[in-house]
């Protein structure tokens, strides 16, 4: 699997680097992360769930899925919200308890 | 350029703060606030092992009705007649306390409108556990277990009575090397992955089912202790949706999906009527699968079409708190469960004790054949079906054990944990752990660790039954596999890590490669098929009771050679062993 990372929402923060379980991510001279192999990546999404600022997504390899859907996860307290999109942006969302 | 030395003390010092270790740590402190209860974590305990991304049942729980010997013959039949009856009957009668206990810590957990918790299957229960980890991780640091997060750990001290003393390892992010000295040590690092080719090699390399970052770490440090290891090849191959390898016992038990061939035909349910159907034996509905894929009748799938909108949204949603991957999956490729089937896949075989049962030999306290360490979770052998309430079972069993050894063999709690002096363990370990980055500092050329990773996996998956040949194994090639390993072993020494990621990447190869060698050793020793699909022995086709009723163990021997020792198998639960239960 892999992670869209997008920059412009990252403040270096580095709270998905500290929770990573394959010590995959690192913070980079400017204060982004930045992922050291796509490849490695076991889609856990344990660094999507820790950005409190949105800036991780997770990637399906091209190889199995086609472009453009998303799916993002927002954490409250005892719950958590999923949102997927689609590539035409129809959106499906799940509240569940946590 | 020697590397910092961190020296720490303590009376327990648990490997590995996953599932299992973190229930070990819970457990000796409610117990004993007082006692210096250790953590060595490779990953951060808050996301780390295998419930990074949370869990959507507990799949080993005594529901109404059903008994430790129930739940004992019902995991022999799973497991084809063999296993450590003991060892599951000990950990069966306090499934349910535990599951109680982790609800206590915050985990939710669907009940009916009476209260009682919503059955899933037979032996499961449906809980909601996207925040299964963060909550375990955040009872263990309540109630004051150090945790040393981004520690690798490496070998294990022994004193000169060949005890465990401690453990050796190094620090990922700091460079440093550490040395824990305590008086007992529980192993809880989970199994191995990354030992055979994966199922997505390219862009998916680490698109496993199993956690790509459990490498064997703990059956490597036994190894080289020369401890008893059990059962390594029962491998696990898991039967998975296809491309995202998603759990299927969501589909099966919660949504009632039967496994079809193309031809729509339940394949499990007519031919394999007399060993359970759609709920035979793990491994045979892997077998079945491979089965038909070989005699042309392929793809297979899970079929969901009789789901209403209402369902897919239910099953969406349990997919969730455990493998949101297959919902972005089905949006991204605009699959709809409830109008077209889900394709199967099997994935690359795995070594763990936790479903199947590859481990260290314990006996009925978890202790290993090396007095003072203690093995729960997927890393202890002989009990397989343990899954998550299993581990934490067990990981309670361990916990009550290295307390009670330490009150009853070392002196108790207390300071210096052991009196000898063992620098010349630590000399070495530093020179073994820090190699291939000093190799690398001095400007020397050499093997990269996925170099190496890719050598053996491909050695693995050529000639010790992976996926390309549909995981069959027979002996001309499994002799092959054991030369080419043992050739890798002198290699070992060109390894070469250009920073503190890279040679953690290093050692879960060298353990990697440790794991292998054993493995391949026990799939050649038993001279029958035991489990088919998970160890098809094209050469000994047959379930051969008379001779291969008992254990196959391992013990690697100082000049490094894997001696074979048999274990006898014992039945301590009355009844009928191969028929469904």
């Amino acid at each position: 699997m892999g992670l869209w990372i997008e920059e412009s929402k990252c403040f270096g923060c580095g709270s998905c680097v500290q929770v990573c379980p394959g010590d995959l991510l690192y913070l980079t001279a400017p204060k982004k992360v930045a992922i050291r192999e796509q490849r490695e990546c076991w889609d856990c999404m344990a660094c999507v769930k820790s950005c409190a600022h949105g800036a991780l997504l997770t990637k399906l390899p091209y190889t199995i899925a086609d472009y453009g859907a998303t799916i993002r996860p927002f954490l409250g307290e005892g719950w958590i919200k999923w949102v997927c999109r689609d590539q035409e942006g129809r959106e499906e969302e799940f509240l569940l308890p946590r | 350029m020697q590397p910092e030395r961190k020296n720490i003390c303590a009376d327990v010092v648990i490997v590995g703060g996953g599932t299992a270790g973190c229930l070990a740590a819970i457990t000796i402190k409610e117990l004993e606030p007082m006692a210096q209860v250790v953590i060595v974590e490779k990953a951060h305990i808050n996301r780390s092992g295998c419930l990074a991304a949370g869990m959507n049942a507990i799949n080993a729980y005594l529901n109404p009705g059903e008994t430790p010997e129930s739940f004992t013959r019902y995991v022999r039949y799973d497991a084809m007649g063999l296993l450590r009856e003991d060892l599951v009957l000990s950990a069966a009668r306090r499934l349910n306390d535990v599951v109680r206990k982790v609800e206590e810590l915050g985990l939710p957990i669907q009940k009916n409108a009476d209260g009682t918790y919503t059955p899933r299957g037979r032996w499961n229960i449906k809980i909601n556990g996207e925040n299964l980890k963060p909550l375990l991780a955040r009872a263990v640091q309540e109630r004051g277990a150090q945790v040393l997060n981004r520690v690798v750990a490496t070998n294990y001290l022994l004193d000169r009575e060949g005890r465990a003393a401690g453990v050796m390892g190094f620090g990922v992010r700091d460079g440093c090397f550490y040395s824990i000295k305590a008086k007992a040590v529980i192993c809880a690092t989970g199994g191995a992955a990354g030992i055979y080719h994966p199922h997505h090699p390219v862009d998916g390399h680490h698109k496993t089912w199993y956690s790509p970052f459990n490498t064997g770490a703990g059956y490597a440090m036994g190894i080289r202790a020369s401890a008893e290891m059990t059962s390594f090849e029962m491998r696990f191959i898991a039967l998975r949706t296809k491309d995202v390898i998603c759990p299927t016992g969501t589909l099966a038990l919660g949504f009632k999906a039967p496994q079809v061939n193309s031809l729509a035909r339940r394949y499990m349910t007519t031919d394999f009527t007399h060993q359970g159907g759609e709920g035979a034996p793990t491994c045979l509905r892997l077998y079945g699968y491979l089965r038909e894929i070989k005699e042309g009748r392929g793809p297979c799938y899970m079929d969901t079409r009789h789901l209403t909108p209402e369902r897919v949204r239910e099953l969406k949603e349990s997919y969730l708190d455990m493998y949101p991957g297959i919902v972005l999956y089905w949006a991204a490729n605009k699959i709809d469960p409830g109008k077209e089937p889900i394709e199967l896949s099997g994935t690359e075989p795995y070594v763990m004790g936790g479903h199947c049962q590859a481990g260290y030999w314990i006996d009925r306290k978890r202790q290993t054949t090396i007095e003072g360490l203690y093995a729960c979770g997927d890393v202890a052998g002989g009990y397989p079906f343990k899954f998550v309430s299993g581990c934490w079972a067990e990981g309670t069993i361990a916990g009550e054990s290295a307390l009670e050894y330490i009150k009853e063999e070392r002196g108790g709690l207390g300071p210096s944990p052991v009196g000898e002096d063992l620098s010349l363990q630590l000399d070495r370990e530093v020179e073994r752990v820090f190699s291939p980055w000093f190799r690398q500092v001095r400007g020397e050329s050499g093997v990269k660790p996925w170099e190496m990773e890719e050598r053996i996996q491909t050695i693995m998956d050529d000639y010790a039954g992976g996926i390309s040949s549909y995981y069959e194994l027979s002996e001309n090639r499994l002799v092959i596999a054991q030369e080419k390993l043992d050739r890798l072993v002198a290699q070992v020494k060109y390894l070469v890590a250009a920073d503190f990621h890279e040679l953690m990447k290093a050692h879960e190869v060298i353990d990697r490669l440790a794991v292998a060698r054993v493995l391949v050793a026990h799939l050649r020793h038993r001279k029958e098929t035991r489990w088919p699909g998970f160890q098809s022995r094209i050469d000994y086709p047959e379930r051969d009771d008379l001779h291969w009723l008992k254990f196959v163990n391992s013990r690697m021997n100082q000049e490094g050679r894997i001696e074979i020792i048999e274990r006898p198998y014992e039945q301590l639960v009355s009844g009928e062993r191969y028929l469904p239960r």
